[in-house]
Order: structure tokens, then sequence, then C-alpha cells
């Protein structure tokens, strides 16, 4: 029996108001007057200015409100070895009784909050296209579901676990079978799903983010003679060249959370503005152009900073994810061949790895692939259209996942 | 020299003042109960330092302490920067003809790093040499100035300390460094090669010699088995390499990013640092206020904390060398000639390679294989450092004499 109540966010008046008092007391770091913005961090302006709105005209009661409009749930959920887990989470079905069950993972510095801009149109269809039951939990360490640590201190929280917690989410939701869709940490956590509670429950998969191994003569002899014989694109030659800078200037953060993310914890957890300045660094390098409001900016901050569990429990994913010993390490993990879970690719150009297209058929069964003209590693945020897009046509009746949940094909039945 | 002051360190109150205030109000993260040191300093750790340094820490009896060292400021001139104020110690021996030598520290170090040696170097005895000791704060670090623009990097940094010797009447020195006191020192001998004229280093950055620019070496090395201490080594420095970098990796791309968490929470600043006095020492029995004073030397610092991370992003992307097409930390890693070396090798430094790899650096008259001692040599085994610069200078050692007129010995 795993209790299922509705969930409305509350922050207390006291951390709000302990958060103004930091902000009353950040010192600002100098900075050199004639770098190159952005290429150390982010602009000393910016933060500053941001800290300021922050602290004075911010006003987190009315986006509280606003999300609370949000249909919110809280899930109590055992994981095997790790006791009773909270897990805080939007469900929203759609009108259309046979809509398929969709279930999206967030990644980090991401939340819960990535689906609201697409959760209206998956929603709506059942003619057309599809419609989708929407599943968008907040992983256990994020946003309001409790922390790993709450229900036991043990290390080796993975993830295989936060995969474990999605799965028995949508189980204890009445969704034997359902499809997931995931970008950043949540396209690993689609992976495992695939892997682990594939193609039984989980029926298919859409990744933004897909970092396939290289075919080689041992592994794909065909599909290696294939690559050898196709050119490059210019669209694919633009993404080696990101993932190359991604990997020289962009993933220091990874190293770090990887291997001692406790070290940068007691910063990101007693300094309001030095969480502001981790993540928001990410918000601006990830994301393709995107017009970041302050509101948008100090929302997606706030939830880190308001979290159950605190903001720097969200990096332990990193860790565990690296020493899952004496399993392989997560992207060792993601490059295992799936081969019986439909797979669908959607590749935005300002992602930050974005590896020669053909590598993606060493995943598994490739039933759909986009590659779009705009858009980042926060696509649902950045252009919602295209993850509606990519959803509608890869699960609508041309799609190559179409019927994959049987009879809950997202369309409307006759006597609806 | 006229511009040559004396100087105190002496905090504002309204600063110490500022700082009880966010400790008190410091947040701290969850930790898992089987961490220990896996994940970052642990949590019981930093809260009782962080109680320390609110309630019972006295940071006016360490000031007092460190104001008995005889500290200076002086400005120096850098090319293309300008004018930049520096603080340091300078230690003269009562022997005239000491050997003077400047005393370079790095990053999470200070000038502190100089004080247990300072009292063995300034006599001689039995024949040992004595040493007029420089140890300045390098720029953007303790109570030195800041750079404001970019670009400052370890040439410029090596600029700053011969200057500084320069200054102080001393036309030829000798050098002890390690952690950026190492690829400094290394670059004020390839510089300088007329002025530096001997260095000792502990911490070394050194890769296997090369069979093209050292086919000899290349070809010891590859038919020499290691020997077991050269396998811990060689251990440990993968060890660091996997899960001891990660600081490392930010600091040489973001360390803006980074600056504000530094600048803006002691206790965040607290256990960056800290991390590193205990996973880089052999067990150095750190006490609560050594450790506090070492972080509030950067809390404290002129520049501020946030500055004293840039010379790892500027080290990355240095400008090439005209001549050879290198960056400056390329060049450290390379013969340099005219400069006698000195090694001293600490099993539990964070690079501990094969002593033979060293000697493809230059003309190595000196090698120290120690048994204990991690990363701040000077400070954890005071002996040790101070045993090899007085076997290497010392009348039988390989750089006896090599400052003319300044031999460092009586009689």
């Amino acid at each position: 029996m795993s209790p299922i109540t509705p969930f409305k966010i509350s922050v207390p008046e006291s951390k709000i108001i302990r958060l103004q008092r930091l902000l009353a007391l950040t010192d600002f770091p100098t900075e050199p007057t004639n770098i190159e913005p952005w290429t150390r961090g982010p602009p000393l302006a910016d933060i500053k200015r941001l800290a300021h709105v922050w602290q004075h005209s911010f006003n987190w009661r009315a986006i509280e409100a606003k999300l609370n409009e949000l249909p919110q749930y809280m899930a109590q959920i055992e994981i095997e070895g790790h006791g009773l887990n909270e897990i805080h989470f939007i469900h929203q079905p759609s009108v259309i009784k046979s809509a398929i069950p969709l279930l999206f993972v967030h990644g980090w510095p991401g939340s819960f909050l990535e689906v609201t801009k697409i959760l209206p149109e998956l929603t709506e269809g059942g003619d057309e296209y599809p419609a989708f039951h929407v599943v968008a939990p907040s992983l256990i360490d994020f946003g309001f579901s409790s922390a790993s640590k709450e229900a036991s201190v043990k290390s080796g929280f993975n993830v295989d676990q936060h995969a474990e917690a999605c799965h028995k989410l949508m189980q204890a939701l009445g969704y034997s079978e359902y499809v997931v869709q995931g970008g950043d940490l949540g396209s690993a956590v689609a992976r495992i799903l695939a892997s682990t509670y594939g193609p039984n429950s989980c029926k298919a998969q859409l990744i933004n983010n897909a970092a396939p191994a290289q075919p080689t003569a041992e592994s794909h002899p065909e599909l290696h003679a294939r690559v050898q014989a196709t050119a490059l694109t210019d669209g694919e030659l633009a993404g080696l060249k990101r993932t190359q800078e991604f990997g020289e200037n962009g993933n220091a953060f990874y190293r770090l959370q990887s291997t001692r993310p406790l070290t940068i914890a007691y910063s990101l957890s007693s300094s309001p503005v030095g969480l502001l300045a981790w993540i928001y660094e990410k918000l601006h390098d990830w994301a393709d152009d995107y017009p970041w409001t302050e509101t948008e900016i100090l929302t997606w901050v706030s939830v880190y900073y308001f979290s159950r569990a605190g903001p720097s429990a969200s990096l332990n994913i990193y860790y565990e994810n690296e020493h899952r010993h004496p399993k392989k390490t997560l992207f060792a993990e993601m490059q295992v061949e799936i081969p019986d879970v439909p797979l669908g690719i959607a590749r935005f150009p300002k992602d930050l790895i974005l590896l020669p297209k053909l590598w993606h058929h060493t995943m598994g069964p490739v039933v759909y692939e986009n590659e779009h003209t705009r858009g980042g590693h926060f696509p649902a945020w950045e252009c919602p259209d295209a993850i509606v897009e990519d959803l509608r046509t890869m699960f609508g009746k041309d799609g190559g996942a179409y019927r994959c949940t049987g009879e809950s094909d997202g369309y409307r039945v006759a006597n609806d | 020299m006229a511009d040559i002051t004396p100087f105190k360190v002496s905090i504002p109150q309204e600063s110490l003042d500022r700082l009880h205030q966010k400790l008190a109000l410091a947040d701290f993260p969850d930790e898992l109960d089987e961490a220990e040191w896996d994940y970052g300093a642990p949590l019981a750790d930093i809260k009782r330092l962080t109680k320390h340094w609110l309630e019972k820490y006295d940071w006016r009896a360490e000031e007092r302490k460190i104001n008995e060292l005889p500290q200076f400021k002086t400005s120096v001139t850098i090319d293309r920067f300008g004018d930049l104020d520096l603080h340091f110690v300078h230690q003269k021996s009562p022997i005239k003809n000491a050997i003077p030598l400047i005393f370079v520290h790095g990053w999470p170090g200070s000038f502190l790093e100089v004080t247990k040696i300072l009292p063995l170097l300034s006599g001689s005895s039995d024949g040992s040499p004595a040493f007029h000791v420089i140890a300045p704060s390098i720029p953007n670090f303790g109570f030195s100035q800041g750079v404001k623009t970019k670009g400052f990097a370890v040439p410029q940094y090596a600029e700053a300390c011969h200057k500084l010797m320069l200054k102080l009447g001393y036309n030829e020195y000798v050098t002890q460094g390690g952690d950026w006191g190492w690829w400094i020192t290394r670059t004020i001998g390839r510089l300088y090669p007329t002025h530096c004229l001997a260095s000792h280093y502990n911490m070394l950055s050194t890769v296997p010699p090369s069979p093209t620019t050292n086919p000899l070496l290349s070809l010891q090395h590859a038919l020499t088995p290691y020997t077991a201490a050269e396998r811990a080594g060689l251990a440990r420095t993968a060890w660091f390499r996997a899960e001891g970098q990660g600081y490392g990796a930010i600091q040489n791309t973001k360390p803006q990013t980074l600056g504000y968490s530094l600048a803006s929470s002691p206790v965040g600043l607290l256990a960056w640092i800290y991390e590193k006095l205990h996973d880089w020492t052999d067990s150095y029995p750190w006490t609560d206020d050594e450790v506090l004073t070492w972080v509030s030397v950067y809390y404290f610092s002129t520049a501020g904390p946030a500055a004293s991370v840039r010379i790892y992003y500027e080290n990355t992307h240095d400008a090439q060398d005209a001549r050879t097409g290198l960056p400056a930390w390329k060049l450290a890693q390379r013969w340099t000639p005219g400069v006698k070396i000195g090694v001293g090798h600490f099993p539990r430094d964070i690079y501990v390679l094969p002593p033979l790899w060293s000697r493809a650096l230059g003309e190595v008259v000196y090698e120290g294989r120690h048994e204990r001692g991690g990363h701040f040599a000077a400070y954890e085994v005071p002996e040790l450092i101070v045993g090899d610069l007085r076997a290497m200078f010392g009348k039988r050692g390989g750089a006896f004499g090599v400052v003319k007129g300044k031999d460092g010995v009586v009689g």
C-alpha cells in the first residue's frame, strides 16, 4: 500500500526570512576588468542584479501560489535497501481515457518545473495526435521529494534507485505500462527504466541527451561499415565541436560533483548567491540563447534553495553514479544496448553532447529521430513545441512507437 | 630602498564582526554517516570548526603571532600590468654572506608555510649554510595586491618574485617552492637564468622522459623496474587524478562561478580548503586553530578569496611563448639550463612521480627521497626541507657556493 496524498508547496516563512538575511550579508568577489563575459562564470553585474531582485522584489509566495495550481501529490514509495521515501510529483491525466501514460523525468539543475509548459498540450489530443497522461516527479533529493538520507543514511542511492522510484510511482498510479521522456539525469533514469523494467512495463523511451558508444568493427560490423562510408553533416560536425567544447570547458562541475560533492555542498547550502551562480552558469551556457527572465532564474534556483532535502542533496547522485561498484560508471551504463525497447532521439543543436547520429543505433532500436534547428539542454522549457511535436510524432499513428502501450494508444475510442 | 616599508597584519574589527555574523547564520548540508572523507570534509569536522571559529578562535592572538614575523611591503612593476603592491616576509641572517633564498607558496598555502623553517635557516652551525629568507604572498594571495586585469599567468608571478629579489638587492639568488611555487620557480629559472642559480622543489609535476628530448633517460626509464615506493607514488598520483582534482577542473575553467561561493561563505571557503589540508598531507595533526588561521589568511586576504583561484584559469589559458609556441606550464616540465636543481620527494604529496623523471628538468644535484611528509612539506616536516637545503647548499653539496660570495658558511 503506498498512500498518495494531494500536496501543496508551502515553504516556511522562517526560510524566506533567513534567505533575505543571508542575501543582505553577501560579499561579492572582484572581477577582472577586461575578461570576455561568461568565459569564467556568470558576470558580476548579473549576479549582483539577481541577488538584489531576490532579496527585495522576488515574490516567492506568488510563485508558490501559481505552482500550487498544478495537480501535485506525494507518494510513499519503498526503495529496496533504502527505506520508505516520499516522492513529490505532478499528475495530470488527460480527459482521453486511453491516453498514453508518460513519465517525464527532469535532471540537474532542472526540476519538475520543466514539465509545466508542455502539460496542457500533451494532455490534449486524441484525434489528430495522441494524448498523454503526464506524470512528472521531483527526483528524490530534489525539489519537494524527500532526501534519500531521511529514509536511510546508507550511501549508494544512485540512478538505479531513482529508476526504481519512478517505476514504482507509475505502478502505484495504476500505469502498469508507460513510456518515458527524459533529459540530463532524466535520460539516464530513462535508460535504466528501459533496461530494468522494459519491455514489459517501460514500453518506449524518448531521450534528449543521447551519449552513444562509437560502433566498432567488432561490436557492430554493419553499422561500423555504414559509419565509415557516411560523411558527417555540418550539423554533426558542429555537434562534435560542441561536445569537445563541453568536455574542455563545461564539465568541471561533473568532475567535482562526482568525486567530492560535499566539498562544494557547504558553499551551496550556506550561500544563496553561491548557489545562484552555480546554477545560473548552466542556465546560460546550456540553453540556446533562451531569454531567461529574472523571475524564471530565481524560481529555478529557489526550487533548489527551498527544496526539502536542501540544495546540496541533489549533488549526491553524481557521486553515486560514478561509484556504482561493481557496476559500470554512468556513461558506460547509458551506452549499453537495450534491444527490446523502442528508442526515440531528440537532438537539439545547443545541447552539450552531440555525437554522430548513426552511433545512436548502438543504443537500441531507433524508431524515431529528430534533429531540431533550435534549442539546447532544457528543450521542454526553451522550445516546448519541439518536445510536444517529438512525442506526438513518435507515438502517433505513423510513428515508430505507435501502440506500444497497447490500447492506451492516446487516441479517442469511438464511444468515448 | 625608501619604499620598502615594514608591515603588520591588522584586520579591521568590522571585518571580524561581519565574519561572525555569517558564521552564526550558517546552514549546513546533510551527510551520509558512512561517508568519512570520501565525499569531502565530514560534517562533524566542519561544524566543529565553524563553532570554534565563531566562539573561541582568537584571530587577534593569531594576528599577533603572525606579526612576530619580519614583514614588509613594496611595489614592483610588472610588464603590461603596472605596479603591484607585494607583501613579504624578509628574514636577514646575521651571517653576512648568507644565501638569498626566495620561498614561493602555492594554493591553498601562503607565506605562513615558511614559518617553521625560518629559525632553522637563519643561522649556520657545523658548516651548514645560512640563508636570507624571503617569503612573499604572491599576487592575488595573502596581503599582496590583487591583479585587476586578465592574463596574469605564471610568467607574471615569476616576474613579480624576481623583481622583488632585485629590489631587495639580491641580484643572484636561489629558490624553494612546491605547488604553484614549483611552477613559478621553474619559470623563474627559465626566464632569469643568470639570476636564479639554483632551485629546490617539492611537488613536481613531471612527465616521463621523452625519447626524442632525453633518449638516455627514456631508455633507463623503460628498462628499470619501479621500486615499491615508486609504485606507491604512482598509485597515489592516480588516486589524486581520479578522485581529487574536481576542484582543479572548476578552478581551471570557471573560477568566477566558484568565486561567488568563496567570497560569500566562510563555511564554504573553510570546507573548500580544509579538504586539501587533510587529503594532501601525511596525517598531519592539524589543530583547529591552525586550520582556521590558514583559512583566515584567505578570508581576510587583500584581494579576496576568489582572486586566489584565478592563477588556475590563467595558467590553463596562458598565451604561448613566442619562441617555442608552448605555454608556460609545458615549458616548466622541460629541461631548464643554468639552474642547479634539488628535489625533495615526499610520499604523501599529490603528484609522487618516479625520481628519474625529475632528471629531465635540468642538472639535478641533490635528491631527497623521504619517508614522511606530504604536499605542505615545509610546514609538515620542516626539518626534512631544511635538511635538503643544508645538504644541497652545504660544503659537500652540489649547489655549494652557487651564488658568488654567498656560500652561507662562516669562515
